[in-house]
């Protein structure tokens, strides 16, 4: 840099920069809106926060309760307008306040002094009036693989008729605690929800009836069986939690479901009277966990931007 | 363990992040219920194996535990 103004820690890292922007504070939002939700499995919430402004905001959240919370959108709706998605685990009405970070050209300030660093184009990338982010702590947090500690197993296999209000589908593992170290009343977080998985548990039970005589094991005569299967299933996406000083990254139920199918086959003296069925391939998640890579927690004070 | 007919048919395993090996399973019970009438149960679920346990030697006492064996 030949030119400009350049503020670094004494790590030499950059805090301030005539060639990059800094986040300054746009607002606080407290009254989201539900955009979905659930009761199944531990339950969720989606909360979506509208927000105005001329630039992408950087969204943070405070974490009111011991839930797990994570972002998981944010969309520029029409012209100025964003949509900022969090979800979180359980059913509470409880919601954390969104924190919203933009550049400096997105925030305009009445104050009459400070400090204001330009790019070379005149826009600010810096301006003290604004309550430029403060980062006061971070950690990158790894999702468990598996979101259960135990297999799913006993649910009916006749027409999903176990429902939704067994538990065995609610997640109970997390990882091992991530320091974020000292943090101040309102402890505030950036972190995208990226990680999901996917369980399922398949049952199925096929009953066969004789009719007619049974003659060394065989069935002599007219036979019938039926067949019923249900599958069970979940999804799931990261999420953390705050205790103390540490986060924890787990898993959130975002849906639930359950397919059945039921089959019926006879057979006259040996003869199959009708019918037929095949299965096969792949469905696109099975048992599996993607985007495991470990996620960045930034953590800024709350307590700084009322 | 000693190489016996499986009472249960491992479908996929995978790595997981922490070393244990995810296990995808599917077993089998058939019961009579009468001369004219007998019935099949069939199982497939996922499990997570801790790292180093054997999976034929583990997924043997868990079902047994289960009351599947």
């Amino acid at each position: 840099m030949s030119y400009g103004f350049e503020a670094t820690n004494n790590n030499n890292k950059v805090l301030i920069s005539s060639e990059t922007r800094n986040l300054h504070f746009l607002g606080k939002f407290s009254s989201p809106s539900v955009s979905n939700s659930a009761s199944a499995y531990g339950g969720f919430k989606e909360l979506s926060y509208t927000v105005t402004c001329t630039v992408t905001p950087v969204p943070f959240f405070d974490m009111p309760t011991n839930d797990y919370y994570g972002i998981v959108g944010v969309k520029n709706t029409t012209g100025n307008t964003w949509v900022i998605k969090l979800i979180r685990s359980g059913t509470g009405t409880t919601y954390p306040s969104l924190y919203v970070f933009v550049d400096a050209r997105g925030v305009s300030s009445t104050e009459s002094y400070g400090m204001q660093v330009l790019q070379n184009d005149g826009s600010a990338s810096f301006d003290s009036r604004k309550e430029p982010l403060v980062i006061t702590g971070g950690a990158a947090v790894t999702h468990p693989s598996n979101p259960l500690s135990s297999s799913i197993t006993g649910l009916s296999e006749e027409q999903c008729s176990s429902g939704s209000s067994h538990s065995q589908h609610t997640p109970d593992v997390e990882s091992s605690a991530v320091s974020i170290g000292s943090v101040s009343s309102t402890p505030i977080f950036h972190y995208s929800s990226l990680a999901q998985t996917q369980r399922q548990a398949e049952f199925e039970v096929s009953t066969s009836f004789c009719v007619g005589l049974v003659l060394y094991n065989k069935c002599v005569g007219y036979g019938d069986s039926e067949t019923n299967t249900s599958t069970y299933w979940a999804f799931y996406r990261g999420g953390i939690r705050r205790s103390g000083t540490n986060v924890f990254a787990g898993w959130i139920t975002v849906d639930g479901g359950c397919f059945w199918s039921s089959e019926d086959a006879s057979n006259f003296f040996f003869i199959n009277a009708g019918g037929g069925s095949g299965t096969g391939g792949n469905f696109p998640l099975s048992n599996e966990t993607i985007n495991l890579a470990s996620t960045a927690v930034i953590v800024g004070d709350g307590t700084r931007y009322a | 363990m000693p190489d016996i007919v499986k009472p249960f048919t491992v479908l996929d395993t995978k790595e997981e992040t922490d070393g244990s090996q995810g296990v995808t399973f599917a077993i089998t019970k058939t019961q009579f219920i009468d001369d004219a009438t007998n019935k099949t149960i069939k199982m497939t679920t996922y499990v997570s194996i801790p790292e180093g346990e054997d999976v034929n030697t583990f997924l043997f006492t868990y079902l047994s535990e289960g009351g599947w064996l």
